[in-house]
C-alpha cells in the first residue's frame, strides 16, 4: 500500500496527526492549484485545474505513495484542503486591503472589486459550513463542484452518487445558499 | 440557515426535488397544488422558488471568483523560456517578491545579458500602463552607481516583467569585510551610494528599499544601486506571498530592518526615509551591527524597535574582536575612531524624528565628506542646515522667478521661516512650518496631481489658504510664514497679494494682543503704502501708529524701526508737500539708520532727503546728494537687488533734473544688471526700461534704445497691430522714440490707431499719445492738422479744467507751430503762457522751463531784432547752452540749434528766409 493511502487510512479511522501528515505530503500540489484556480488570467481554463488535480493524483500513484482506489477519498480530502487554502488566501487578501496601512496609499481603485469577490468567498464559507450541518452531502457537492471546479460525472464518481442526484443536489445546495446569502 | 428549512428539511429536500425537476412556469401550479399536510411549507417553498428564479439565469456560484491579489506559482519557469522579448538563461536568485533571472533579447538586437525581474503581481487591468510608467521615469535614471531599468512591461500572457541592468558583483557589506576597508574606505565607498541616492532624489525617485543587498560593488570597485524605485511598484502591484513563506514578511515592500519608522509605521514616505534606510546601512558598516536589539528574532519585535527609535550610537554598539579585525582595528581602537563625530553623524541620519534627520542625502554626504577631511561637521552644530543656506542662496535671485523655478522661490520663502525656528532651536514650530511646506509641496507633486503642474502662484495661493487651519495652534509662526509669501508676492509685483498678507499678518498680532509685532506689522503695512503709492493709507497707517504707539515708542521700537517710521513720516510730508518736515524726518531717520549701519534705511532716507531738495528747487543740494548717495550705494553691502532698486530710485530723480549725460552710463548699467538679474520681461523691471528708453531718446542714442524696443517690446508686444492691453504703455514709449528719432510720418497713423483703441491708457497717457501726434505733424510740415488737433484737446480738457501740465504742453506746441511759421511774435505770446505754466509745475530752474524759456527769448529776439534788451536774452541763453552741453552734450539737436540761433544773431540778428526749415523746428 503506498504511503498516502495508509494515511488516508488512518485518516478514515480518525487519525489526527496522519491527517496533519497527510496534509503535509500533498498541501504543496494541492495549493499550486488552489493557487491556478484563483488567478484571473486563468479564466477559461477551468478544465485545467481540474486536471492538475488528477494530474497531482497520478503523481501521487506513480510514485506508490496512494493506490488508484483511494481515487474518491483522495478526490474528496483535497476538495477540503483546497476550500482552506483557498479561503486563506481570500482572508488574507481582505486583511491585507484592510489591515495594512500600505495597502490604503498604494492599491488603486483598480482593484477596488477584490474586496467584495474575496468576501463573497468568505460568505459563502460560511454558509457552507451551515449547510453541512443540514446536508453534508449537499455542502460535499458544492465544495468539489465550486472551490475545486470538478463536473458532474467526476463529483458522482467521488461521492459514490448518480450524476443526476448531483444535479438535484447542486440545485438545492445552490438555491440554499442563495437564500441564506441573500442573493 | 432559514429556521423554517432547517426545521424540515428532510421533507422540504423531497418537494425541492419534485418542484425543482418542473419547468418555471408550472411550479406555481404545484404548489396551488400542494397536499394538505405540506401546507405550513407552502410559503416558504414560495419564498424559496423565487429565489430560485432569481438565480436561474444568473451563474451564481457558477465560478469562484478571481482573486487579482492572488499569485500563480513563481517556478514553472525553465531556461529557454521567454517572457516578453527576453530569453531566459539562467535564474540568479528568488524571493518573496518573485525571482531574478539572467536574460538576453530574444531576438538578438542587443548582447548584452540583464537581470530580468518577475515580480508576482497583482492582476489588475492597468498593470501594464503603469508598469510603462514607472519605466519611463525609473528609465531616466541615468547615473553610474545606479543599476540602470532598461525596460518595464508586461508580455502577452499577462506577466510582468523588469529588465535591470545586470551587475556582477557582491553585497557592500560582504565586500567590505572581505577586504578588510578600514572605516575611512568605507565611508568612502558610502559616499558613492550617497551619490547615487541623491540623484535620484533630485529626480524625485525614493528608493524605498536601501539594504546591503540592493548595493553591489562590481570588480572596479563602484558601487551599484540595484532596484531603484522598483519597491513602490513592487508594492502597488505586489501579490499575496505563497502561503507557507512566513506569512509576514513579504506583505510590505520593505525590509524592516533597514526601514524608516515611518515606514514601519505606514506612514508616507518621503525622502527622508531614504536617509534612514542609508543611515541604518552606514551603522552596520561601521559597526557590523545592527543598530537595534532585539529581544526575539520576531517581526514585531524590529518594528518595535524601529519606531521607538531606542539606538545606541556606533561607538557603544555590541563590538566584536572579528567586526573589529576586518576593519582593521581592535575593539577599541573602533569604538574611540567612532566615537564623537562619526557617532554625531550616524545618530542624525538615523533620527526618529524627520525633522531632526539629515534633510537631503546631500547634507548627510557633505557631513560625511567634512569628517574625512577632518572639518567641523553640521550634526554637531546647531542645526541651521548648510543645506537649506545654500538653498536660499542659490535661488535667491529674482532671475529663478522668470525662468526656471518659480516653486523654488516660494519654498525658499517658507524654508527661510523654518530655518530661523530652527537657529532660535525652536524645533516644535520649526517642524510645524517644514510640515506645512513638506504637505504644500507633496500636493503640488505633479504625480500625485494626476500628471497636472502646479503653478507657484497657485501653490502660493494654497498656501495661504491652508495656512490658518495647518498652524491654527501657531497664530506667530503664521504670521511669520505670511511674511514669506507676502515677500514672494512682492517678488512677482503682485502688490494687492503682497497687501492682503502683510494685512493678515498685521491682523493676527492685533488678535494676539502682541503690542511689539503689531507696531512692527503696522510699520510693514506702511511701508508697502509708501511702495504702492497709496498715501491716503499710508496717512492713516501712521495715524494708527501715532494714536497707538506715540507714548510707548521706546517700549515697542527698535532702532531699526525707529528709522523706519521716521522715514515714512517723512515720506508722507513730502507726498502732502510739507517739504520742511520731510526734510527733518528723512534727516533724523537718517541718522539713526547711519548709528547702526542699516545701509538699506540709510539710503531710503538719502532718496527722500533727495526728492525733497528737487521739490524744494534746491537743485545743485540735490544733484550733491544724489551723488555721494550713488556711491554710498556702490560700495554699500546691499544685495545686487537691492542696489538695483535703489540705484534706480536716485538715478529717476536725476532724470528731473534733466543731468542725462552725467546719468547714462548709471542709468545704463542699472540696465544691464537688470537685464542679466530679472531678464527682459520682468513686470517689476518696465519702470527702468522705460527710464533707461527715454533716457536715450532725450540723449538722441535712437540706434540703442530703437533696436531693444525692437527686440524687445516691439512685435511681441502689440505695436505691429494687435494691441494688448498690458503692453500699451509700451507702445505709446515706442511710438514716442520712433517719432523723437524722425520717423514720425511713420508713426503718425500708427498714434491715432492707439488711441482709437486703447483701453487701458491714463488721461495722462492719452494726453501723452495726442502731444506725440502733434509733434509728429508739426515735425512733417502739416500745420493746420496740428492747430486744429490742438485747438480739439484744448476744448475736450477745458470742461475738465486744463491741469497745469497740459496747458504747458499745449502752449509748448502752439508755439512751436508759430515759430516754424516764422511768426515770431504769436510764438512768443504762446510760449510765455508756456513758461509761466512750466514755473508754475516744474519751478524756475527745471530744465523744461530753461528751455521754453530759451525760445521764448529767441522769439522775441526774431520779432523785434536790435533792440538793446536783447542783450541780456542772448546771456542768459549763452548760459542755458553751456548747462545744455554739460547735460545733453554737445552734439544733441537742441544744443546745436540754439548755438545756430545765437551765432546768427551775432551775425545778422536775424534769421533769413533761406536759412533750413529745420531749424525753424524748436521741438
Amino acid at each position: 500500500m503506498g504511503e498516502v493511502t495508509q494515511l488516508l487510512h488512518r485518516v478514515r479511522q480518525g487519525e489526527n496527526e496522519a491527517l496533519a501528515e497527510l496534509f503535509r505530503l500533498v498541501y504543496p500540489d494541492l495549493r499550486r492549484v488552489a493557487h491556478a484556480r484563483l488567478g484571473a488570467h486563468q479564466r477559461n481554463t477551468l478544465l485545467d485545474t481540474t486536471a492538475l488535480v488528477h494530474e497531482c493524483f497520478l503523481k501521487l500513484c506513480t510514485a506508490g505513495r496512494l493506490q488508484p482506489t483511494d481515487r474518491a477519498y483522495f478526490f474528496a480530502y483535497a476538495a477540503r484542503t483546497m476550500r482552506s487554502i483557498i479561503i486563506d488566501l481570500a482572508r488574507a487578501s481582505l486583511a491585507e486591503r484592510r489591515g495594512g496601512q500600505y495597502a490604503k496609499t498604494t492599491l488603486d481603485t483598480a482593484i477596488v472589486g477584490v474586496d467584495g469577490d474575496a468576501e463573497q468567498l468568505l460568505a459563502v464559507h460560511d454558509a457552507l459550513e451551515q449547510l453541512a450541518t443540514l446536508d453534508a452531502r449537499l455542502a460535499k457537492v458544492v465544495e468539489l463542484r465550486y472551490f475545486v471546479g470538478f463536473n458532474e460525472i467526476e463529483i458522482a464518481a467521488i461521492l459514490g452518487i448518480t450524476d443526476r442526484t448531483v444535479r438535484r443536489d447542486w440545485e438545492k445546495a445552490r438555491l440554499l445558499l442563495a437564500a441564506s446569502l441573500g442573493r | 440557515m432559514l429556521p423554517e428549512v432547517s426545521a424540515n428539511w428532510p421533507v422540504l429536500s423531497q418537494l425541492l426535488d419534485e418542484v425543482l425537476a418542473l419547468p418555471p412556469a408550472d411550479r406555481e401550479g404545484w404548489l396551488r397544488a400542494l397536499p394538505a399536510e405540506h401546507w405550513p411549507l407552502r410559503e416558504t417553498l414560495r419564498r424559496l422558488l423565487e429565489v430560485q428564479a432569481g438565480i436561474e439565469t444568473r451563474p451564481f456560484l457558477e465560478t469562484l471568483p478571481r482573486l487579482t491579489a492572488t499569485s500563480t506559482p513563481a517556478s514553472g519557469l525553465v531556461a529557454g523560456d521567454e517572457v516578453g522579448r527576453y530569453r531566459l538563461l539562467e535564474e540568479l536568485g528568488t524571493g518573496g517578491m518573485g525571482c531574478v533571472w539572467l536574460a538576453e533579447r530574444a531576438d538578438g538586437q542587443l548582447k548584452r545579458k540583464i537581470a530580468l525581474k518577475l515580480p508576482r503581481m497583482v492582476w489588475a487591468d492597468d498593470l501594464a500602463t503603469r508598469m510603462a510608467r514607472e519605466r519611463d521615469i525609473l528609465g531616466a535614471l541615468e547615473h553610474p552607481n545606479i543599476a540602470r531599468l532598461y525596460d518595464a512591461g508586461v508580455d502577452d500572457k499577462g506577466r510582468p516583467y523588469l529588465a535591470l541592468e545586470y551587475v556582477e558583483g557582491q553585497r557592500i557589506d560582504a565586500y567590505c569585510d572581505a577586504r578588510c576597508l578600514t572605516i575611512r574606505q568605507r565611508i568612502e565607498l558610502f559616499l558613492q551610494v550617497l551619490a547615487a541616492v541623491q540623484y535620484a532624489h533630485v529626480n524625485l525617485v525614493v528608493h524605498r528599499d536601501i539594504k546591503p543587498a540592493n548595493v553591489l560593488i562590481n570588480q572596479q570597485g563602484a558601487a551599484k544601486l540595484l532596484d531603484f524605485g522598483i519597491a513602490r511598484l513592487e508594492v502597488d502591484a505586489r501579490m499575496l506571498e505563497e502561503l507557507g513563506d512566513v506569512a509576514q514578511t513579504s506583505t510590505r515592500a520593505m525590509t524592516p530592518r533597514y526601514a524608516s519608522p515611518e515606514q514601519v509605521r505606514g506612514e508616507r514616505l518621503s525622502l527622508v526615509s531614504d536617509v534612514y534606510s542609508l543611515g541604518v546601512l552606514l551603522y552596520e558598516l561601521l559597526t557590523g551591527r545592527s543598530p537595534y536589539h532585539l529581544r526575539n528574532d520576531s517581526r514585531a519585535a524590529l518594528e518595535i524597535a524601529v519606531t521607538e527609535g531606542d539606538i545606541r550610537p556606533p561607538s557603544r554598539a555590541e563590538l566584536t574582536p572579528q567586526a573589529a579585525q576586518v576593519r582593521l582595528a581592535t575593539v577599541g581602537k573602533l569604538s574611540s575612531a567612532l566615537r564623537g563625530d562619526l557617532d554625531a553623524i550616524v545618530m542624525k541620519s538615523l533620527s526618529l524624528d524627520t525633522g531632526t534627520r539629515y534633510l537631503t542625502v546631500q547634507a548627510f554626504g557633505d557631513d560625511l565628506t567634512r569628517w574625512l577631511r577632518g572639518e567641523v561637521i553640521l550634526a554637531k552644530r546647531a542645526p541651521a542646515y548648510e543645506v537649506v543656506r545654500k538653498f536660499v542662496l542659490r535661488n535667491r535671485w529674482p532671475v529663478a522667478i522668470a525662468s526656471v523655478s518659480f516653486v523654488a522661490v516660494v519654498a525658499t520663502a517658507i524654508i527661510a521661516v523654518w530655518q530661523a525656528r530652527e537657529a532660535r532651536q525652536e524645533s516644535r514650530r520649526a517642524t510645524a512650518t517644514r510640515d506645512f511646506l513638506i504637505a504644500l509641496f507633496d500636493d503640488a507633486n505633479p504625480e500625485l496631481r494626476g500628471g497636472k503642474d502646479v503653478t507657484a502662484r497657485e501653490l502660493l495661493l494654497e498656501g495661504e489658504k491652508r495656512l490658518p487651519a495647518a498652524l491654527a495652534s501657531e497664530p506667530e509662526l503664521q504670521a511669520e510664514v505670511l511674511l514669506s509669501i507676502a515677500n514672494v508676492w512682492a517678488r512677482f509685483g503682485d502688490v494687492e497679494r503682497t497687501i492682503s498678507a502683510t494685512e493678515k499678518r498685521s491682523e493676527i498680532f492685533r488678535a494676539l494682543g502682541n503690542r511689539r509685532l503689531h507696531f512692527e506689522a503696522l510699520l510693514d503695512e506702511a511701508h508697502l503704502a509708501s511702495q504702492t503709492g497709496d498715501v491716503e493709507k499710508l496717512d492713516l497707517l501712521l495715524n494708527e501708529i501715532n494714536k497707538q504707539y506715540s507714548n510707548s515708542l521706546s517700549r515697542y521700537s527698535t532702532d531699526k524701526s525707529l528709522s523706519e517710521l521716521n522715514w515714512l513720516r517723512g515720506w508722507s510730508a513730502l507726498t502732502f508737500g510739507r517739504l520742511a518736515e520731510a526734510n527733518d524726518m528723512f534727516g533724523k531717520a537718517e541718522r539713526i539708520a547711519a548709528k547702526t549701519d542699516d545701509s538699506e534705511l540709510r539710503v531710503r532716507a538719502q532718496y527722500g532727503q533727495f526728492q525733497t531738495a528737487i521739490r524744494l528747487g534746491r537743485l545743485d543740494s540735490a544733484l550733491n546728494i544724489y551723488r555721494s548717495s550713488t556711491d554710498f550705494l556702490k560700495n554699500s553691502t546691499l544685495s545686487t537687488a537691492e542696489r538695483l532698486h535703489r540705484g534706480f530710485e536716485l538715478i529717476s530723480g536725476l532724470y528731473a533734473l534733466g543731468e542725462f549725460i552725467e546719468g547714462w552710463p548709471e542709468i545704463d548699467r542699472l540696465m544691464k544688471t537688470s537685464l542679466s538679474l530679472y531678464g527682459a520681461d520682468n513686470p517689476s523691471q518696465e519702470m527702468l526700461q522705460r527710464y533707461w528708453v527715454n533716457w536715450g531718446v532725450q540723449l538722441e542714442k535712437f540706434d540703442d534704445v530703437i533696436k531693444w524696443l525692437d527686440k524687445n517690446r516691439a512685435a511681441d508686444n502689440g505695436c505691429d497691430g494687435r494691441l494688448v492691453p498690458e503692453k500699451e504703455r509700451w507702445c505709446l514709449i515706442y511710438f514716442r522714440a520712433m517719432a523723437a528719432s524722425g520717423e514720425y510720418e511713420k508713426v503718425s497713423g500708427a498714434l491715432s490707431w492707439l488711441r482709437a483703441n486703447s483701453t487701458v491708457l491714463s488721461v495722462d497717457e492719452i494726453f501723452a499719445v495726442d502731444v506725440t501726434e502733434v509733434e509728429s505733424m508739426i515735425k512733417g510740415g502739416r500745420y493746420n492738422d496740428a492747430l486744429i488737433k490742438i485747438n480739439k484737446m484744448n476744448a475736450d480738457m477745458g470742461a475738465k479744467g486744463a491741469p497745469s501740465t497740459m496747458i504747458f504742453y499745449l502752449s509748448w506746441l502752439r508755439g512751436a507751430i508759430f515759430f516754424s511759421n516764422q511768426n515770431f511774435s504769436s510764438a512768443r505770446d504762446h510760449l510765455l503762457s508756456a513758461e509761466t505754466a512750466a514755473i508754475a509745475q516744474f519751478g524756475k530752474d527745471h530744465p523744461r522751463t530753461r528751455q521754453v524759456m530759451a525760445w521764448r527769448m529767441i522769439s522775441e529776439i526774431q520779432s523785434k531784432p536790435g533792440e538793446e534788451s536783447h542783450r541780456r536774452s542772448v546771456r542768459l541763453i549763452s548760459d542755458y547752452i553751456v548747462d545744455l552741453k554739460r547735460q545733453l552734450g554737445t552734439d544733441h539737436s537742441q544744443v546745436k540749434k540754439l548755438d545756430r540761433f545765437i551765432k546768427t544773431y551775432d551775425r545778422a540778428k536775424m534769421v533769413t528766409k533761406t536759412e533750413e526749415k529745420d531749424l525753424l523746428n524748436i521741438l
